[in-house]
C-alpha cells in the first residue's frame, strides 16, 4: 500500500497541492451476533479507503475515495474545498523516530476460520447457561478483524502499520415469574487472541443473578463506587473531551487555563497513552503519522497537560501529543472518510490504588454502580451529568447488602474527581461507546454524590 | 448482481438479497467564523445476505472487485452460524419499482460557497447574541441510491436525499457553562431551509442557552411534567419505540413481549411510527429488505396494537412484515429500526395542560436519551426546562433529566395537547446509526423522576 500511497501523493503535488498527505486503510472484519441464546447472524466486511488531505496557499482541503483510480477526482475536490478555508499555521508533521509497540498484531486472529468464530460465540452462550439455565443472552456478539494502515505525506512520513483486534460483549437477561427482569452485561476486548470468551457469558449472567429482587434506596447524597464500566462511560462524555486542547483553548472546558492547578483528589493520576502495549487504540503513530506517546494529564491531582493534534498544536505553539484520530461524531470506529481531530486513544486512570474489598469496607452508606445509562447526554463543557443506573448494589457499614432498583445519579464530573476517596485495583480495558476511545480504569470511590431513587 | 444471486442459489441457499448503494455526500463545519472541515466524497458498495438452512450469512465490501467472492463468503458464514430456531422470512409481496425522491432544490445545483455562506451566517448571528462563547455550525447533504435485488424477484431502485443544517453552541458567564444544540433537516433538498429557517432556529437556540446561564438547578424527586413536542417525540422513540422493535421482543428483552391487545398506556395515548411522512428525517419508500415503508400504529388509545417488524421477526411473532428493516449502509445488515415516531394529537391547549399543576416542570427539547427495553427503563436529558408553580411558568431550570419505567410512565400521561409537530431530526444508535424523526404534541405526565 505504501507504493499506492506514494503514487497518490505525487499526483497531489502534480495537480498543484503545496503539501499533501495520503491515508490508506484496508479492513477485514468478521462478527457473529447472538440473540436469545443463539448465534443468529454471521457477517464479514472488507473495506478499502483513501483519505487525501492537501495544503494549498496555507489552506487545508480534504476528500476521500475508495479506489486508487478515483484519487485524481478526490484530489481535485480537496483542492476546491481548500479555497473556502482560512489560512492556517498548519503544516504536515516531519518524520520522527517511532518505536515498535508490543502486542498489537496477532497472526492467530488473522488466521481464524468462521467455524472458530462461531465456537467463540457459542462459548459465550454456554458459559452463561452454566451459571443458570434460565439466563437469556438477549443480545451481543463477538467479532475480530485486522487493519492495514498506510500514512504518507510530502514531508517524508511513510508509515505502514498493521493491527488486529478481537472482542465480545453481551447483555444477559433473567426473568422472574412476575415479568420483572434483571440484566447483566460484560465486555472484553484485546489486540491479541488472549480473551476468555467463557468469561463474557459467565460474568454477564452472574451480574443478572446478583441483581435479583432489588429494593429501593431513596434519595440522598452518598458515597458512590463507580465500577470501571460506569466510570468509563462517564469519563468518555465528560472529563475526556474537556481535556481536548481545541475545546480548552476556546474556553469550552472546565479545565481551561488551569494547568498547574489542583483539579482532582491528590490520590488520582490520569495518563493518556497511545503507545500502550495491547492498547485498544495503540499504534506506532496517530492518524496523521505523529509518533504515539505517553502524556501525563493529571499527576497526583495537579493538571499537567491537554491533548493535541498537529493542527491545534500549531495554532497554540505547542507540540502534538499524538492524539489525531479520524472518526465521525458519535461513532466508535475510525474511518478514512474524515479529517483527523483530537481524540483520546487510551485513557488511563491510575494513582494510589488499593484492594476493592478495602474500598467497600470504608463505606458507611453508598452504592456500587455498574451501568451509566444516558452518560452520552452529559454536558462536556460544564461537566454536568445525570445518569440512570439499574444494575447496582447498596453498601451499608462496609458491606454490600442488597441490589437496588433504578436510581438517577447526578453531579458534576469536575467536582466528582475532587471527591475521589479511593481507587481500586480491578483495572479493566474497555472500548468506547460512541467514540473510538479506550478507557483503562479500576473501580473508583467518590464521596457525596446525589442519588435519587 | 443477478450472478451473485444465481450463484448463492446454486450452492443451495434458500434466499439471497443484495443491496448495491452509491452514496455521495458533502459536509462542512464552521467554528467561530472559520471553516474547520470540508469533506466531499463518494462510496459505492454491496451487501449480500444469504439464507441457508435457516441461518443468515452476510458479506459486504466497498471494493467492487471483491464482488465475485461475495456469495461464497456469505454462504460459508451462513453455513457456520446455526441458530437453534431456523430463520424463516415472513411472506411479502415481490416488488418491482423505482422510487426517486427528487429534491425541489437539488443541493448539487447549489455552489459549495453558498452552503458555506449559510452556516457562516448562522455562526455570525448566533455569536452576536450576548453571552455566547463559541458556535460550531455544520451543513451536510447526502444522497443514497440503492438497488435492491432478491432471489424472490424483487427489483427496487430508490434514491433518497437528506440534508441537515445544525449548530452546537456554548454559552458562558461567571464560570457557568451551558451547551445547546439545534438542527434542521429532512429527506429533502435545499428547499427545507425555506420552511424551517436555520438562522432563526439558531438565534433562538442561542437565546435559550444564554437564559440557561442564570437558570437554577432543577429539583430532584417525583413531579408532574409537561414535555414539549420535541421531548414527547423522544419519549415515544426511546421509551416506547425501542421496546416495540421486533428483535427486542423476540430476544426476550422487551417489556412489551406478549402484551399485544393489552392496555399499556392511558387511553389518551396513540403512538405510531411512519416512514411515509413527507420529508421526515427518518422517511424511506422501501426498507432494506424491499418491504414498503408503511405507517404502523403501535399504541391506539392506550392499547398495544403492533410492533416494528422485519421479515424474520414478523414470522416468529406470527405477524405481518411492516417495513421496519433498516441498515446504516450497505456495509452492515438491516436491523429492526424506527423511522419517524410520533405521539398522536389530543385535545388540550397548552393552558389546559398547565393550569392544574401546583408544582412541576416544563421540559423542552433533548440532549439525547437511552433505554433498557428489558426493564423498560429510560433516561433522557431535557435541553431546557422551566419550573411550574400554581399553573404558571416561573423560572428557568438547568440540567434536567427525566427517568422512569416506560409502562408506568405511559399510564401516567394524563393529558395530551393538540399541537403536533416534528422535533429536531436525530440519529438513533443501535450498533448502527440511522437517521430518525420524532415528534408529537405537548403532553402532561402526572409523575416522573426528575434529577438535576
Amino acid at each position: 500500500m505504501i507504493d499506492a500511497g506514494k503514487k497518490i501523493l505525487k499526483l497531489s503535488l502534480k495537480l498543484g497541492a503545496d503539501e499533501a498527505e495520503v491515508f490508506l486503510v484496508k479492513n477485514n472484519g468478521t462478527s457473529f451476533s447472538i440473540e436469545r441464546n443463539s448465534v443468529t447472524f454471521a457477517s464479514s466486511n472488507m473495506t478499502h479507503g483513501i483519505g487525501i488531505r492537501i495544503l494549498k496557499n496555507k489552506k487545508i482541503g480534504f476528500a476521500f475515495c475508495t479506489k486508487e483510480a478515483q484519487a485524481e477526482d478526490a484530489i481535485k475536490k480537496a483542492m476546491l474545498s481548500s479555497k473556502l478555508g482560512k489560512e492556517t499555521k498548519f503544516t504536515f508533521p516531519e518524520p520522527r523516530k517511532t518505536s515498535k509497540i508490543e502486542n498489537l498484531y496477532d497472526k492467530k486472529i488473522v488466521g481464524l476460520t468462521p467455524e472458530e468464530g462461531e465456537r467463540f460465540a457459542k462459548d459465550v452462550i454456554e458459559s452463561a447457561l452454566d451459571v443458570n439455565k434460565n439466563i437469556i443472552i438477549s443480545s451481543g456478539g463477538i467479532g475480530y478483524g485486522e487493519e492495514h494502515l498506510t500514512i504518507v505525506n510530502s514531508k517524508g512520513i511513510e508509515i505502514d502499520d498493521k493491527g488486529t483486534e478481537i472482542g465480545g460483549s453481551v447483555t444477559a437477561v433473567l426473568k422472574k415469574g412476575g415479568g420483572d427482569a434483571t440484566t447483566g452485561f460484560e465486555v472484553l476486548s484485546s489486540r491479541m487472541l488472549d480473551i476468555g470468551f467463557n468469561l463474557i457469558g459467565k460474568n454477564a449472567a452472574g451480574l443478572a443473578m446478583k441483581t435479583l429482587n432489588p429494593r429501593k434506596c431513596g434519595s440522598k447524597n452518598m458515597t458512590v463506587l463507580f465500577t470501571p464500566y460506569a466510570l468509563a462511560s462517564l469519563l468518555e462524555f465528560t472529563t475526556i473531551p474537556a481535556l481536548y486542547a481545541d475545546k480548552v483553548h476556546k474556553g469550552e472546558s472546565i479545565y481551561s487555563n488551569r494547568i498547574g492547578e489542583v483539579v482532582s483528589s491528590e490520590i488520582l493520576t490520569v495518563v493518556e497513552d497511545g503507545s500502550m502495549p495491547n492498547g485498544l487504540n495503540s499504534a506506532t503513530t496517530d492518524d496523521e503519522g505523529f509518533p504515539s506517546k505517553k502524556t501525563e494529564l493529571i499527576k497526583k491531582g495537579v493538571l499537567k497537560n491537554y491533548l493535541y493534534d498537529v493542527s491545534t498544536a500549531a495554532e497554540y505553539d505547542k507540540e502534538s501529543t499524538g492524539n489525531a484520530v479520524r472518526s465521525e461524531k458519535w461513532a466508535s470506529s475510525r474511518t478514512f472518510k474524515t479529517t483527523p481531530s483530537i481524540k483520546s486513544r487510551n485513557f488511563i486512570i491510575n494513582g494510589k490504588t488499593e484492594k476493592i474489598e478495602k474500598l467497600i469496607s470504608g463505606v458507611k452508606e453508598g452504592i456500587l454502580v455498574y451501568d451509566a445509562m444516558g452518560a452520552h447526554t452529559s454536558n462536556p463543557a460544564s461537566g454536568r451529568f445525570s445518569i440512570n443506573s439499574s444494575i447496582l448494589f447498596k453498601i451499608e457499614k462496609g458491606e454490600i447488602v442488597y441490589p437496588v432498583k433504578q436510581v438517577m445519579i447526578s453531579g458534576n464530573m469536575g467536582d466528582c474527581l475532587k471527591n475521589v476517596s479511593g481507587i481500586g485495583n480491578d483495572f479493566r480495558k474497555l472500548p468506547g461507546e460512541l467514540s473510538p476511545v479506550s478507557v483503562i480504569a479500576p473501580t473508583v470511590r467518590i464521596e457525596n454524590v446525589r442519588v435519587s431513587g | 448482481m443477478e450472478k451473485i444471486i444465481k450463484k448463492a442459489l446454486s450452492m443451495g441457499a434458500e434466499y439471497c438479497d443484495i443491496r448495491y448503494e452509491k452514496r455521495t455526500g458533502l459536509s462542512l463545519e464552521v467554528k467561530d467564523g472559520e471553516l474547520k472541515k470540508a469533506v466531499a466524497g463518494k462510496e459505492e458498495g454491496i451487501g449480500v445476505r444469504v439464507l441457508y438452512n435457516g441461518a443468515f450469512g452476510f458479506f459486504s465490501t466497498n471494493n467492487i472487485s471483491n464482488m465475485d467472492k461475495a456469495s461464497e463468503i456469505a454462504f460459508k458464514l451462513a453455513k457456520c452460524s446455526k441458530p437453534k430456531e431456523k430463520i424463516i422470512l415472513a411472506e411479502t409481496k415481490t416488488v418491482k419499482d423505482k422510487s426517486i425522491w427528487k429534491p425541489k432544490r437539488n443541493p448539487a445545483d447549489i455552489s459549495t460557497e453558498e452552503k458555506h455562506k449559510l452556516i457562516m451566517e448562522m455562526d455570525e448571528e448566533m455569536r452576536n447574541v450576548e453571552g455566547i462563547l463559541t458556535v460550531t455550525t455544520g451543513y451536510s447533504e447526502g444522497n443514497v441510491e440503492m438497488h435492491f435485488l432478491s432471489s424472490e424477484g424483487s427489483d427496487i431502485y430508490t434514491s433518497i436525499p437528506r440534508i441537515v443544517a445544525q449548530a452546537d453552541l456554548v454559552a458562558k458567564k461567571d464560570g457557568n457553562i451551558v451547551g445547546y444544540r439545534t438542527r434542521v433537516g429532512g429527506t429533502s433538498g435545499y428547499e427545507i431551509f425555506e420552511r424551517s429557517d436555520p438562522l432563526e432556529k439558531g438565534v433562538n437556540a442561542a437565546k435559550s442557552a444564554v437564559r440557561l446561564l442564570s437558570a437554577e438547578s432543577s429539583p430532584s424527586g417525583r413531579f408532574p411534567v409537561i414535555t414539549d413536542p420535541d421531548l414527547a417525540g423522544v419519549f415515544a422513540h426511546e421509551a416506547l419505540g425501542h421496546a416495540a422493535e421486533g428483535d427486542s421482543v423476540i430476544s426476550g428483552k422487551s417489556v412489551l413481549e406478549k402484551k399485544i391487545g393489552e392496555n399499556v398506556a392511558d387511553e389518551l395515548v396513540t403512538i405510531y411510527d411512519d416512514p411515509a411522512i413527507e420529508n421526515g428525517f427518518g422517511s424511506f419508500p422501501y426498507d432494506d429488505e424491499g418491504v414498503k415503508g408503511t405507517k404502523k400504529i403501535l399504541i391506539e388509545k392506550g392499547v398495544l396494537k403492533n410492533f416494528i417488524l422485519n421479515r424474520e421477526t414478523a414470522y416468529k411473532l406470527g405477524m405481518k412484515p411492516n417495513g421496519g428493516a433498516r441498515a446504516e449502509s450497505f456495509a452492515v445488515r438491516p436491523l429492526v429500526r424506527m423511522s419517524n415516531t410520533m405521539i398522536d394529537k389530543g385535545s388540550c391547549s397548552f393552558e389546559e395542560l398547565i393550569e392544574d399543576i401546583k408544582y412541576g416542570v416544563y421540559a423542552k427539547g433533548t440532549r439525547g436519551g437511552e433505554v433498557d427495553p428489558a426493564k423498560g427503563s429510560f433516561q433522557f436529558s431535557a435541553q431546557e426546562a422551566f419550573l411550574i408553580e400554581k399553573g404558571e411558568i416561573t423560572k428557568p431550570l438547568k440540567d434536567l433529566s427525566l427517568s422512569g419505567l416506560t409502562l408506568e410512565t405511559l399510564k401516567n400521561i394524563d393529558a395530551v395537547g393538540k399541537d403536533v409537530r416534528f422535533g429536531d431530526p436525530g440519529f438513533c444508535g443501535k450498533g448502527q446509526l440511522v437517521p430518525v424523526g420524532d415528534g408529537g404534541p405537548h403532553i402532561r405526565i402526572k409523575n416522573v423522576l426528575i434529577g438535576g
